[in-house]
């Protein structure tokens, strides 16, 4: 779902959820990642050009006057400036210093008295500033001070023979009205640019972020059209890579849920088919006894013998079908317990003994070590049965079913291998499926249901462990199945 | 809700108790000491326990040779100085140093004499104070006596206000030799912008001419105590010195250099002249202080190339 920058106007007085889709978009988000990295450097840089001016040009207008100072100090010693106050020379100079950097010159002779002053306000009066003080004592200073906005410094008038002999200090104020003034006018054009700038970057974010959004959009469209089956098949949009793997695993999921369809298709027809197999047979028995007269109650006893075996058939593949649709629900109903797992093996061998003896199958169990794994026994045991059941039922005269245990620290592993007849490499990857029979012409005399197979994957995948399947047509079949000592319960 | 507005009000009292306070503080008295470099003047509030100025002056004389009560801090006196007594004449308080006042460094002696001049002129009654050593008044550095000092002789600091100064070019017109005409004199001034121009224009009537050939007009112990403009009429409030100084100019020159002063430099465009804030007096014998003053040329000097 998106929204449309025109849209989001009217809408937003109508539809209040509407506008929070909105923020929380991201659409909204790029943009104002867009927005924030594209103004706050520009404010930094604004700030940082702005006062590294000040500090220029204070700087420098501090060394200009101090330069001029000196100078100035140098002519008043020489023209002994400080026993006679007439020299016209010096105060034109003191006077013409003063106006041009806007600022006030006061002079104070080694009495602390002010001799000079170029606002004439204080004349006559004894400096006691600390910065005069200290100037007296040799400290010659030089500040800025930001709030009040002006320079301060002192400067020492001393007899350039004997520097310690200290005539007068110097105290000079000059206003910075004219470089904040300036600063004043770099921090406007400061603004303006970065109001430019903000605007910009706001016109650019907001189209910007819709353009990099828009491949979402048309994943999102791409789906919708496909739901409301406008569209068959694959959806593609490589416009960015995350894009291209969303769709590739929407594809994928596409494929399988395809394939599930199938499958299920495959499943029910079967079913019935199964289902209806014993019906036809029975319906046949019956109507053969109907139609004929006088018939010899030898012949109903064997008849009904018959259908009896018929239905004993049909709910033995209905009593499988329920353990698989059971199997088939979610792990959580796995009731896992610590179980030894020979001794589960050992009991399965001695349940089926009997139909291998009938059979003339020996049963072999060898265990390299005792394990016990954290299982759930009923639908363990379920699947090795089959398993074990499968390898007597297509065997030979004389043959042997052999089931090995082995561990390591992380896994039990369970082989199944016979001697029986076997099967061709392209049933392999069919086995496992429901009602699938490798040799469907002799699966009637062989019996079971064609469900057996799915029964022990279904089992065994829940468990979160593996079965793995090989064979060689007349030498016989192997089945490895691999589970986990510890149940890990996971997502599945 | 109601209470965080109970909350606010109780708060606001109390902002306004505390500024009461400071109030109360700035009233008291300041005690001086100086910096541990010797290179600036701190003050600490004190009240002193005498109610009378001679008891004042007492304790403040005792204060000083105590230890400053926070450290950091030096007292005014070096140890080996002591007052050896005090005299007060009108307004002036004399002090009396043992010599060892005269060894201290240049830059810690003007520390202490500006710390001892703002101590004692706070005493109501002494507005100057005279320093002597053994009897003998305090000299500067090539001798000359550093007279009577007031806390006006002292200048902390000239930069802060730079800004708020600005120049102007000032008409002003001063008695002539004769004392019965005016003369004019134009000088640059600055002055700061927070002080009305009128006041900078009397203040510099008071401290007289510069020009050779012009003469004081107003008693130079003139005191300002107001000067407002308001429908361009000048009020200008005098005190008493106004009248008290016997010059040797006429009334009517008096009165015109500063009603002609001011009006050329004002706004204003006539005066009205108040002693200690009353109009309903004679200046001198004949001048009706009651009424307005206006502009008046007929005491200008006409100058011959005019």
């Amino acid at each position: 779902m998106y929204i449309r920058s025109g849209e989001w106007v009217t809408i937003s007085s109508i539809n209040f959820k509407k506008r929070l889709y909105f923020f929380r978009s991201l659409r909204f988000r790029i943009a104002v990642i867009l927005m924030v990295i594209g103004i706050f450097p520009g404010i930094i840089v604004e700030n940082g050009i702005v006062n590294s001016y000040e500090n220029r040009a204070v700087s420098i207008r501090s060394m200009t006057v101090r330069n001029q100072c000196d100078i100035l100090s140098n002519r008043i010693v020489k023209e002994n400036y400080m026993e006679d106050l007439s020299s016209d020379t010096i105060n034109g100079e003191i006077a013409m210093l003063a106006d041009l950097y806007s600022g006030r010159i006061l002079i104070t002779d080694r009495n602390f008295r002010v001799v000079k002053d170029t606002y004439n306000l204080d004349w006559g009066k004894y400096m006691i500033s600390k910065d005069v003080i200290n100037c007296f004592r040799g400290k010659e200073i030089s500040n800025y001070d930001k709030k009040n906005r002006y320079i301060e410094m002192t400067v020492n008038i001393d007899d350039p023979e004997d520097k310690s002999n200290i005539l007068g200090v110097m105290l000079i104020s000059i206003s910075t009205d004219e470089i904040v003034a300036s600063m004043d006018i770099l921090e406007q054009k400061g603004v303006l640019l970065l109001a430019l700038i903000a605007v910009l970057v706001l016109v650019f974010g907001y189209l910007l972020s819709g353009v990099l959004v828009k491949p979402f959009t048309k994943v999102t469209r791409a789906i919708e059209d496909l739901t409301d089956g406008y569209l068959d098949g694959n959806i593609s949009v490589p416009d960015y890579t995350e894009t291209e793997l969303i769709t590739d695993a929407f594809n994928k999921m596409l494929s399988r849920m395809k394939a599930l369809d199938e499958s299920r298709q495959e499943f029910v027809s079967n079913v019935s088919h199964e289902l209806k197999t014993p019906l036809t047979s029975m319906k046949v028995l019956a109507d053969s006894l109907i139609g004929q007269e006088n018939v010899p109650p030898e012949l109903y006893q064997e008849f009904m013998q018959d259908i009896t075996e018929e239905i004993d058939r049909e709910n033995e593949i209905i009593t499988d079908l329920l353990s698989l649709v059971k199997l088939d629900k979610k792990a959580s109903d796995l009731n896992i317990e610590a179980v030894d797992i020979k001794a589960l093996l050992e009991a399965i061998l001695k349940r089926l003994k009997p139909i291998a003896d009938k059979a003339r199958v020996e049963l072999i169990l060898d265990s390299y070590r005792p394990v016990v794994a954290e299982v759930d026994e009923v639908k363990l045991s379920l699947a090795l049965n089959n398993l074990v059941e499968n390898g007597i039922k297509y065997n030979v005269e004389d043959g042997w079913v052999k089931v090995t245990l082995n561990a390591d620290h992380k896994y039990f592993y369970v082989t199944v291998e016979d001697s029986g007849m076997g099967m061709p490499e392209e049933a392999l990857n069919h086995v496992f499926e429901r009602f699938y029979r490798v040799d469907k012409s002799h699966s009637r005399e062989i019996g079971g249901t064609g469900l057996g197979l799915a029964i022990s994957k279904s089992a065994i995948v829940m468990h979160h462990g593996a079965i793995r399947v090989s064979s060689k047509e007349g030498e016989g079949t192997t089945f490895s199945v691999r589970l986990p000592l510890i149940y890990i319960g996971g997502a599945e | 809700m109601k209470k965080g507005l109970k909350l606010l009000l109780v708060l606001l009292l109390l902002c306004g108790c505390s500024r009461e306070f400071n109030k109360q503080a700035d009233s008291q008295y300041q005690i001086y000491y100086l910096s541990l470099e010797e290179n600036e003047i701190f003050s600490r509030n004190y009240r002193p326990a005498a109610e009378d100025a001679s008891g004042t002056i007492k304790e403040f004389i005792e204060e000083l040779s105590q230890m400053p009560k926070k450290a950091g801090y030096l007292r005014l006196l070096p140890e080996d100085v002591s007052v050896l007594g005090y005299e007060q004449k009108g307004i002036v308080l004399t002090l009396n140093l043992t010599k060892e006042y005269r060894n201290m460094k240049d830059t810690r002696e003007i520390l202490t004499r500006a710390g001892l001049v703002r101590t004692f002129v706070q005493i109501p009654g002494v507005e100057r104070l005279e320093i002597q050593i053994e009897g003998e008044p305090l000299t500067n550095r090539n001798g000359d006596p550093v007279g009577t000092l007031s806390a006006d002789s002292f200048l902390e600091n000239s930069g802060r206000e730079i800004n708020a100064y600005q120049s102007a070019s000032l008409v002003l017109y001063f008695s002539d030799e004769t004392g019965s005409g005016l003369k004019k004199e134009t000088r640059e001034v600055y002055y700061n912008t927070g002080i009305p121009l009128e006041r900078v224009v009397v203040e510099q009537l008071i401290k007289g001419p510069r020009e050779e050939g012009n003469y004081q007009a107003l008693s130079s112990n003139t005191k300002i105590l107001g000067i407002t403009t308001s429908d361009n009429i000048c009020y200008v409030n005098l005190d008493k010195g106004f009248v008290d100084e016997q010059m040797t100019v006429q009334e009517k020159v008096t009165i015109y250099s500063l009603v002609d002063s001011l009006i050329a430099n004002c706004k204003a465009q006539q005066v009205q002249i108040s002693i200690n804030g009353k109009t309903n007096r004679v200046f001198k014998e004949s001048m009706e202080l009651s009424k307005l003053f206006e502009w008046d040329s007929s005491l200008l000097e006409v100058k011959p190339d005019e």
